[in-house]
């Protein structure tokens, strides 16, 4: 495999829920713990899981929007959030750029598409002057399927798909190593879906961009990417290349999640049998002991309420955290 | 076999400032007792518009139901008075909605919200009503529901919210089911409970269902007939399995071709180029034309529907008598391509 470009070793994110009356935290969301992961250089790490599993949660802190509670992040072998809290901060900020959810929040609606692109280029002084700076605009527009004459227009005059090319081209103004995409297209339609999908993977091809892909529409991030990571209530429990995932689920979470996506092949779901997940995910802020899906599985034991099971790496590069599977 | 709701020739309009906006246009479409049929399309189709058409819940002004007709057992539903109208909504006909957040009236205890169906439509006194509304909090699946009918929505989960909707809306046995995206703003895994609950109080109480969405998967593993929309007209409607094995309009191509399938290997997905129309200049003739591939001269003048087979429609040039190639070589040469 090629060279480990973020290296996250037990990250861990607590957010404080509740204060006491001298305002110390007396309680936490636990919305990440314990994550430990590589993703390597050019490659897509999809990460996928329920809403408040903590995968946007991961995504923040990667980027440096989060101070992680414990544990470290690395780029290329530099650790993110020291980097960020020194004089190396701008260097650090020019690696690691994101694409937003929400392309009609995450844009400024008094500033010209121009503008918004043209920003990252202003604070990072990359561009030698005036031409320049239009230049370098006109071209990122161009590289993400608009047009020149779209710079002096406004985000309320583009479609939802647009703006989030806009979004793009402003990630890709600094020339980042490492994009982290949360959710960048559960906003959009359908077919606009597919034309996003499509441009991010010609982008990656381009430029050697590497992705971490924030999602909860499995079929896409199967699509987009090389290794997928599944995450439930802030916990790893399987992380595998994507065809071996697919084909070989191993955490009885994973077969659920899997089994829950609607395939658009009426003969095929005719067919199929479904493992539906009764119940929802517990609450972050107490959740249970030991193995945090046992409440919620087909197979739970006595075991998996005592002890968190380990994220044991198998064959094929296969890691699953379940006592099941790691006998 | 009669239909339960026939919708003919229904169109709807939206006067606004800037123009009159043509939601729907010309659709027709029955339901059959028991039947599921979908309606797919991407946002502002006009598939909720019909929904809202048939609850009779377009706002006028600015809203208008230009012409067309909407026969619930014989009656009209567009011409009906208020008052008859309020007897089926929610009684005869009722309907989940997209958003279990902001649906739900977040001042009133669920058990409250599902007992005024009981109290209005069949009459029951409050008491008898609450028993009613703990029994359908079982039907749907909400443990222990005897404390959740005292709880109010924030206290409750997106999917058991979607619940508490699916428990009012089946509160009077409706005749017909009309759910508009009921699990987009859901998770896959409570996406999958939610439908098979759909599904079983499909098949107990032979409830007709519209099922509204955009996921291409959900239709196919729920209805029997499905109609996809484009820019306010049916541009094809099929039996389920026809349409995914054999579609022959270039959008519902398109559509089925830009969702990745989780048991196939992809290489690059098949988009579809540009934006859906603005509604308010909508292009004269097909307003697929712009974006379609295939489009050719005489796509400028609205293609008439054409019957591929018995129960298969589809408004589309290529299938006319004239056209040099027909949609299916079409398609397979650029699948090959």
């Amino acid at each position: 495999m090629s060279e480990v470009l973020i290296n996250v070793q037990n990250l861990t994110k607590f957010f404080t829920a509740k204060h006491n009356f001298w305002g110390n935290p007396i309680s936490f969301v636990k919305a990440v713990e314990n994550l430990s992961f590589q993703v390597y250089k050019g490659e897509t790490l999809g990460v996928v899981g329920e809403t408040g599993c903590g995968k946007s949660t991961v995504g923040r802190t990667l980027v440096g929007l989060y101070k992680p509670t414990k544990g470290t992040v690395t780029c290329a072998g530099e650790d993110v959030h020291t980097a960020i809290a020194s004089s190396t901060a701008m260097k650090m900020r020019r690696k690691i750029q994101m694409i937003f959810q929400d392309p009609y929040a995450s844009l400024n609606p008094r500033m010209t598409v121009g503008d918004i692109i043209g920003e990252p280029l202003d604070i990072h002084r990359l561009a030698s002057g005036v031409d320049d700076r239009t230049e370098r605009i006109y071209r990122l527009l161009r590289q993400v399927g608009l047009n020149p004459e779209h710079a002096s227009r406004f985000p309320h005059e583009f479609s939802g798909g647009q703006r989030q090319r806009v979004g793009i081209a402003r990630a890709l103004a600094v020339n980042p190593e490492f994009i982290i995409c949360d959710e960048p297209i559960s906003a959009l339609d359908v077919s606009i879906q597919a034309q996003v999908v499509n441009l991010l993977k010609e982008l990656q091809q381009e430029f050697g961009l590497t992705y971490l892909f924030i999602a909860h529409d499995l079929s896409m991030v199967k699509h987009i990417s090389t290794r997928v990571a599944v995450m439930y209530l802030g916990s790893l429990v399987e992380l595998a290349p994507c065809d071996e995932l697919y084909k070989n689920p191993q955490h009885p979470y994973t077969q659920a999640l899997l089994s829950a996506i609607p395939i658009a092949d009426p003969v095929i779901e005719a067919k199929r049998q479904r493992i539906i997940l009764e119940g929802d995910v517990p609450s972050p802020i107490d959740p249970p002991s030991g193995c945090k899906f046992r409440t919620r599985c087909r197979y739970a034991a006595q075991q998996c309420a005592e002890e968190v099971p380990a994220f044991i790496e198998g064959a094929n590069n296969h890691s699953v955290a379940c006592y099941l599977v790691n006998k | 076999m009669k239909p339960i709701l026939s919708v003919e020739n229904l169109k709807v309009v939206f006067n606004t400032y800037a123009g009159t906006v043509q939601a729907v246009n010309d659709v027709s479409f029955t339901l059959y007792k028991g039947e599921t049929i979908g309606i797919v399309g991407e946002s502002g189709c006009g598939k909720s518009v019909t929904s809202s058409a048939i609850m009779g819940l377009i706002p006028s002004p600015p809203g208008q139901i230009a012409s067309g007709r909407i026969l619930f057992e014989d009656e009209d539903l567009v011409t009906m008075d208020d008052k008859s109208l309020q007897k089926i909504r929610g009684n005869q006909i009722s309907m989940i909605f997209q958003d279990p957040m902001t649906s739900l009236n977040p001042v009133l205890t669920v058990g409250l919200q599902i007992a005024e169906s009981f109290m209005l439509h069949q009459k029951l006194p409050k008491k008898k009503a609450m028993e009613k509304a703990v029994e359908m909090l079982k039907l749907v699946g909400i443990p222990a529901p005897e404390i959740r009918i005292r709880q109010y929505p924030h206290q409750m989960s997106g999917g058991m919210r979607q619940r508490v909707m699916i428990a009012m809306a089946l509160a009077c046995q409706p005749r017909i089911l009309i759910a508009d995206e009921p699990t987009t703003a859901l998770d896959v895994t409570v996406q999958a409970q939610i439908m098979e609950l759909i599904k079983k109080l499909n098949t107990e109480f032979s409830t007709a269902v519209i099922l509204i969405t955009h996921d291409l998967g959900i239709v196919a593993g729920m209805c029997s007939r499905v109609l996809v929309m484009y820019a306010g007209r049916v541009v094809e409607s099929a039996p389920v399995n026809e349409l995914y094995a054999n579609p022959q309009h270039p959008y519902s191509w398109g559509l089925l071709k830009s969702v990745p399938r989780p048991d196939m290997k992809s290489g690059t997905l098949e988009s579809i180029a540009g934006q859906p129309p603005d509604l308010l200049a909508p292009p004269p003739g097909c307003a697929f034309m712009p974006r379609c591939r295939f489009a050719m001269e005489v796509c400028k003048q609205p293609p008439a529907p054409i019957k591929v087979t018995e129960d298969h429609m589809c408004r589309c040039w290529l299938l006319d008598k004239a056209s040099p190639h027909t949609p299916d070589i079409l398609f397979k040469e650029c699948e090959t391509a």
